[in-house]
């Protein structure tokens, strides 16, 4: 262990926090609640932090290579200007907003919006890549849900559509089931991974 | 006279001198010898003047020694004439049996060692009247004499009964006869005179009668080691000669028992006669309490009556050995036959292996005790451990059969195996390199005289060519074969090769252009267009209860509004959310924005603008809703929020950054559980899930609404079915905020979003459905082709 004492900080905290949840000890309570907001503050310090270090990412890339460093320099430059009008004028007000509703809102959609061609062109090109009796569940299953999500010019097949119809009960039944087992693994992965961090055997925070 | 020479360090010293000027050792006597004046000039050691004292009392022990082991020769070989002897082994014998002669003519019966002789009167002794004078008499040829002159005379029946060793059955007739002779002479004699001179004494026995032993023992204190082990073999070879003499001591306990009072017992002790010896034994506070032991155990051999009393004193380990010997006195033991224990196992074999008696034979299978007797020796096994010591160093150089040598034994056969594992050339360059070395003799320092004790440069004597081999590889036409094929492999793998070149239009950007093209002609024209043909989806479970969730609040509520996605599902989100939001502000509630992604504050305040701007109202910020921010800090975040959200939040996101936990509506805040409602806004099933583990159980019975995406549905769907129910409502996708539009068809001005996007969305998503259904019958239709060009050229090979 390279680093105990960082080690024994991160499980005693972690061990406070934990016995607040089961004793409700005022004590406890207190202690965890001030723990909580700490690492909220810290979560906060380490966002800008983040920030700082892209800007100087960028920064080294733009001094050791000019002229492959465009992009670097859109960066930097947009992340100053973000920076100066939300500064001057407020996050919420109406320019930082004017600038992420015009700006960033219309990019990442259209990125979205590529995913419709892309996916359309993945499930028509699917059974030529691999054609075997699950590709052919997987396109059928996608294909009833689409049918069923929305109705063909308002003409609602009595079997597809409805809470007793087709794509009521494949979304419900083996979707959620599916959903619901995920679920448990998240679970039960969150808890190893919180008891192997309580007794130091992972260490995230490095050492 | 010329300078003395040390006998402990073997420096020269002045004559003048009587200790060491080096090593402080004595270089004369106590005792000073006085010169033999019976000893015949021409008997003398013709070396004796060039010899030191020490040296000739060394040589005179010698003698005696042969004296007293001839017997055990006599019988097996002749001695050495004395034209085959070296010379100074035929002076050392010359002097050795002019000592004896001597001793056997003048010494008398009763002579012991304490001085406290008794002189036998010369009648009583034949062999001293029958020797010749100066006639020259082998030892060995007088002790035949006498032995002979023994058993001529007739035994005594009452000496016999009177005898100290009660069981003579292990006993030789000769040695029964000296007894009995020597209780007659016992009976018989008068006080003994002591001889003017010692004439056919050595010279240690010499300076024992010249009435200074008592020195002579105190000195042996401060001699080295091996000088007191000579001296205890000098007191065992009188005694042995004593009892040659016709002793009444016939024993060797006896003798042995005399040997340990010459050295222990103090000057009275050694005047007494020997008899006084074995009845009286010293004072237990000037011997050792182990000598004294041993003393008084072999008294007992000589006399029973005082067995008991001594072995009292005695360890366990001596008195078992006294009883051992107690219970047959008149028996000598072989060495090798007595009882366990008495000797140790190791010092027996080494015995027996010295003097070559195998271990087969020395357990007594068949052999008389009389003969291993006489092959063994009287004394080993019941002399001290030193004394036995000293005893079979004597028998070994005396001529004792040794063990065979190492030529009378078979040569061992080793298996094949073993025989290809010997390393013979090592073996062979070994002895080859040894040969000189061992050659060597040193010839000066502590190993001078010694054999290849110290190598001269093993190493380099060591030091051989090393072996050659040939490093050519041996292959054969097939692996030669296979190493050139291997060989153009490797080589053609580094040849670069033309990249074929691709045609600038594939399929895949056909059918991707053709995708795109579909899609957004159809979405292009409903939405230029305005058709709102398609009917909205109907009343969905989930939105009836999140409507009636809303419905029941109370008037005014104060609603936590959590804008959790990302910019890219702003289209999605907003069609899902405006009505429920609508609706809410139809109620007169207090909204509370915050956001656990940094992009949620700017997200938020354009939902809202997006919405007044549908509906023709205007939200005032602080006084009708307000931008609490971000939240950071993930899980960790939301559960802080949900305990403490003055803590976390503290300010609004306005141009003042008003405290506005202090103004009503929140003034009356101070958990989650505060809030009369919580919706959350999100396209992900991670966020959605934090805030359904860390923040609803904060909430109690307030309700928690989720509003999600399309793909966030399917894995938030298990928390609104449970029972409870962790989501009281939920509102998915644009089917969702569709079916939420329909059931309030006054919100938003009558048309919103999720309205106005409907029938494109319809439209295109039968559109998809459409290109995957072509898509995949032409890939199944390709697929059988290739599959019936296949058969067919099958069939044509």
């Amino acid at each position: 262990m390279k680093a105990p004492v960082s080690t024994a900080i991160a499980i005693g905290v972690g061990l406070v926090v934990l016995l607040g949840y089961f004793i409700p000890i005022p004590l406890l309570t207190n202690l965890r609640g001030i723990l909580v907001g700490w690492a909220v503050i810290l979560a906060a310090v380490a966002l800008f932090v983040g920030v700082a270090n892209l800007f100087l990412v960028h920064w080294r890339k733009i001094s050791r290579a000019p002229t492959g460093g465009v992009y670097s320099l859109v960066l930097i430059i947009s992340l100053g200007a973000t920076l100066v009008v939300g500064g001057l004028f407020g996050a919420a007000s109406y320019w930082p907003v004017w600038i992420f509703k015009n700006i960033q809102m219309p990019v990442e959609t259209s990125l979205i919006a590529l995913l419709a061609v892309v996916l359309t062109y993945a499930a028509a090109r699917l059974l030529r890549r691999r054609l075997n009796v699950f590709t052919i569940v997987f396109l059928a299953t996608a294909l009833i849900v689409l049918l069923g999500t929305a109705p063909i010019f308002g003409i609602e097949v009595p079997f597809l559509y409805g809470e007793t119809g087709l794509r009521s009960l494949l979304t419900q039944i083996p979707a959620v089931a599916g959903a619901r087992g995920i679920l448990l693994g998240v679970a039960l992965g969150a808890i190893a991974t919180g008891l192997r961090v309580l007794m130091g055997v992972d260490r995230p925070y490095g050492g | 006279m010329a300078e003395v020479r040390c006998p402990m360090c073997g420096k020269p010293n002045p004559p003048e001198v009587d200790t060491c000027q080096f090593c402080q050792a004595r270089l004369k006597p106590l005792v000073a010898p006085e010169p033999s004046e019976s000893t015949p000039p021409d008997q003398a050691p013709a070396a004796d003047d060039s010899m030191s004292d020490w040296l000739s009392s060394l040589r005179d022990s010698g003698a005696q020694e042969d004296i007293e082991h001839e017997p055990v020769e006599d019988n097996q070989s002749l001695p050495m004439s004395g034209s085959d002897m070296p010379d100074w082994l035929d002076s050392l014998r010359g002097s050795s049996e002019a000592g004896v002669s001597a001793f056997l003519a003048e010494s008398t019966p009763e002579g012991s060692l304490t001085g406290e002789k008794t002189s036998g009167a010369e009648g009583e002794w034949p062999l001293a009247a029958e020797l010749p004078d100066q006639e020259y008499v082998p030892e060995w040829l007088a002790k035949v004499e006498l032995e002979q002159k023994l058993l001529d005379e007739p035994a005594s029946p009452e000496a016999a009964e009177e005898g100290i060793a009660g069981g003579p059955e292990g006993e030789p007739e000769w040695l029964l006869k000296v007894r009995s002779k020597r209780e007659e002479d016992i009976a018989d004699s008068a006080p003994l005179e002591i001889p003017p001179a010692d004439a056919g004494l050595p010279e240690w026995l010499a300076q024992s009668n010249a009435g200074e032993p008592l020195e002579s023992e105190a000195s042996s204190n401060n001699v080295s080691g091996w000088l007191t082990k000579l001296r205890r073999g000098q007191a065992l070879d009188e005694t042995v000669q004593e009892a040659d003499a016709g002793e009444e001591v016939a024993a060797p306990e006896v003798s042995v028992e005399e040997t340990v009072h010459i050295e222990a017992a103090p000057v009275e002790a050694a005047e007494e006669t020997t008899t006084a010896h074995a009845e009286e034994p010293a004072p237990e506070g000037e011997i050792p309490d182990w000598l004294a032991g041993l003393v008084a155990g072999k008294a007992v051999v000589s006399a029973q009556e005082n067995i008991e009393t001594d072995a009292e004193g005695l360890p366990d380990w001596l008195a078992d050995l006294d009883k051992s010997s107690s219970q047959e006195p008149g028996v000598i033991v072989p060495f090798g036959e007595e009882e366990p224990g008495l000797t140790f196992d190791w010092l027996q074999e080494q015995v027996r292996a010295d003097q070559g008696i195998p271990i087969s034979a020395a357990a007594g299978a068949g052999e008389p005790e009389e003969l291993e007797a006489e092959k063994v020796g009287p004394f080993v096994g019941d002399l001290s451990d030193f004394l036995e010591e000293e005893y079979l160093t004597a028998s070994e150089t005396e001529g004792v059969p040794t063990a065979q040598s190492g030529e009378d034994l078979a040569p061992a056969e080793l298996p094949n195996w073993l025989e290809a594992m010997r390393p013979l050339g090592a073996a062979a360059l070994g002895a080859a390199a040894m040969g000189d070395v061992e050659a060597q003799i040193e010839s000066s320092g502590p190993l001078a005289g010694l054999r290849g004790v110290v190598p001269a440069e093993p190493d380099i004597a060591r030091l051989m060519k090393p072996a050659t081999y040939t490093i050519r590889l041996q292959v054969s036409d097939t692996q030669q074969a296979n190493a050139t094929k291997l060989e153009g492999l490797v080589k053609a793998e580094g040849v670069t090769r033309p990249v074929p070149g691709r045609p600038a239009i594939t399929s895949q950007h056909v059918w991707r252009a053709i995708i795109f093209a579909v899609l957004i002609g159809v979405i292009f024209w409903k939405a230029f267009t305005g058709s709102q043909d398609i009917p909205l989806p109907a009343l969905l479970p989930e939105v009836l209860d999140t409507s009636a969730i809303i419905d029941g609040l109370p008037a005014n509520p104060v609603v936590l509004l959590a804008v959790d996605y990302e910019p890219g599902y702003a289209g999605e989100m907003e069609a899902t959310s405006s009505a429920l939001i609508d609706h809410l502000i139809l109620k007169g509630a207090y909204l509370a924005l915050v956001s656990t992604t940094p992009n949620g504050v700017a997200l938020g305040e354009d939902l809202l603008q997006n919405i007044g701007t549908l509906n023709g109202f205007q939200y005032q910020e602080i006084s009708q809703y307000a931008n609490l921010g971000y939240i950071s800090g993930g899980s960790s975040g939301l559960l802080g929020f949900a305990e403490a959200p003055r803590q976390i939040t503290p300010y609004a996101l306005d141009v003042n950054s008003t405290y506005v936990w202090g103004q009503a509506p929140l003034q009356r805040v101070q958990t989650i559980s505060d809030f009369d409602l919580v919706a959350v806004l999100t396209e992900d099933a991670d966020k959605a899930r934090a805030w359904i583990e860390q923040v609803q159980p904060k909430m109690e019975s307030k309700p928690l609404v989720m509003v999600l995406s399309a793909q966030a549905e399917p894995m938030v769907r298990p928390y609104y079915q449970g029972n409870p129910k962790l989501v009281a409502g939920m509102v998915a996708g644009l089917v969702g905020g569709g079916s939420y539009e329909s059931a309030h068809p006054n919100l938003l001005g009558g048309i919103g979003p999720a309205r106005r996007y409907w029938d494109a969305f319809s439209l295109s998503m039968l559109v998809v459905l459409v290109l995957i259904a072509v898509g995949i019958v032409v890939d199944l239709s390709i697929s059988a082709v290739k599959n019936r060009k296949g058969e067919e050229g099958g069939k044509a090979k």
